[in-house]
């Protein structure tokens, strides 16, 4: 990225090693962001004035070991709002799924993760089948209406296409895979939310399908089939309504992000 | 002699900043820069060590702070303002009276023997 252009970068750049990995709100960093920005200007001004001929290095010298007062700034952000930001490795593994790799077009993500959707349920379909169907052989039952799902798996993932797609439009619309800082500032319960919605919304799918299994030929559950399905939509949903609901919050960090988030440190 | 900073500061940065706090209201570097004064010279105090320090007395009730109206004609970003508030007043009244007797104890303790 270019960087070429950003005033005081070496005052800019020892903030943002400071202040980024700190786990709390990003109106918090921002404050302290500005707070320690502010510090290092008046610092540098002030030894540029006495004669100092890298008062800017010196400023940023006398603030001190940056890992030492990142620890002691964590240390000032509440225990709740720290959790509430916590990196979770498992969460983060995932991120791509719910929020795009960099340069990702909506449609594309969307593509993706149905086609991921699309193997992973005809998948375990195939398995738990494989299974009742041994069981119902021990008891008799006969065969499954393998015909009867494949409609029910291609309408569902069209609409985990359609459901991704928005989301996927909505962060698009915000800046969503250009905002590298986004990453590290959504806190891990919205990101863990967005992986709930997911996969409850497809296991209710995945349930829905389960309806048809033990159905005779000729016979479709149709109400029971809509009030899972319905349930998996709403669930699906999940996330484009928490895009929509957190729209202002990430407009607000796309603003912060063109004033902080495009600079390059080494965390 | 060496400087006063570290480990030797810990404990006691808390009461030294509400201290300079008591005249009137100041912004961090301004803090600091009363900190140095008052330290004629010996404190030496790792900058960034101040903001946190900050942060714990303003959740504790102790200062508030305010993101100050204008720049004035000064550049870079916003400057936040610490002000003691009644809360920090009696808690530097307590600070100080724990000293004056440390230093009574203490000081009678070590002077004893010159």
């Amino acid at each position: 990225m270019n960087t070429a252009d950003v005033d005081h970068l070496v005052l800019r750049l020892a903030v943002e090693r400071i202040v980024r990995p700190v786990r709390g709100s990003v109106w918090r960093k921002n404050g302290m962001r500005e707070e320690l920005l502010g510090h290092l200007l008046e610092a540098s001004d002030t030894l540029g004035a006495a004669g100092e001929v890298d008062a800017e290095a010196e400023a940023v010298r006398r603030l001190g070991d940056p890992a030492v007062v990142r620890a002691s700034l964590q240390a000032s952000v509440p225990w709740h709002e720290a959790l509430g930001h916590l990196r979770l490795p498992f969460v983060g593994r995932f991120e791509w799924m719910l929020e795009g790799k960099p340069g990702d077009r909506p449609w594309r993500f969307a593509a993706r993760l149905a086609w991921l959707a699309l193997v992973g349920c005809v998948g375990i379909e195939v398995v738990i089948c494989g299974l009742r169907q041994s069981v119902s052989a021990v008891m008799g039952l006969g065969a499954l209406p393998w015909a009867t799902l494949g409609p029910v798996v291609v309408v569902s993932t069209a609409a985990l296409f359609v459901a991704m797609f928005l989301s996927g439009y909505g962060f698009a619309r915000i800046g969503g895979p250009r905002l590298v800082a986004r990453r590290s500032a959504t806190p891990a319960w919205v990101k863990a939310l967005l992986h709930v919605g997911l996969i409850a919304g497809m296991l209710f799918f995945f349930f829905a399908l389960q309806e048809l299994v033990p159905v005779t030929r000729g016979k479709m559950p149709w109400a029971k089939l809509f009030e899972g399905a319905g349930a998996g939509m709403a669930m699906l949903l999940f996330p484009v309504i928490l895009t929509l609901g957190l729209w202002p919050a990430l407009a607000h960090e796309r603003r912060q992000y063109l004033k902080w988030g495009h600079l390059e440190v080494d965390e | 002699m060496d400087g006063i900073g570290g480990n030797r500061l810990r404990g006691h940065l808390e009461g030294m900043v509400l201290s300079v706090l008591a005249d009137a209201e100041a912004h961090g570097y301004e803090v600091l820069q009363r900190l140095e004064a008052a330290g004629e010279g010996a404190l030496r105090l790792k900058e960034g060590t101040l903001y946190p320090v900050l942060y714990r007395l303003e959740a504790e009730g102790l200062v508030k702070g305010r993101w100050e109206d204008s720049r004035n004609g000064r550049r870079g970003p916003r400057r936040r303002l610490y002000r003691l508030t009644a809360k920090g007043k009696r808690e530097l009244g307590r600070v100080r009276t724990d000293w004056t007797r440390f230093v009574r104890v203490v000081g009678g303790i070590l002077e004893a023997g010159t």
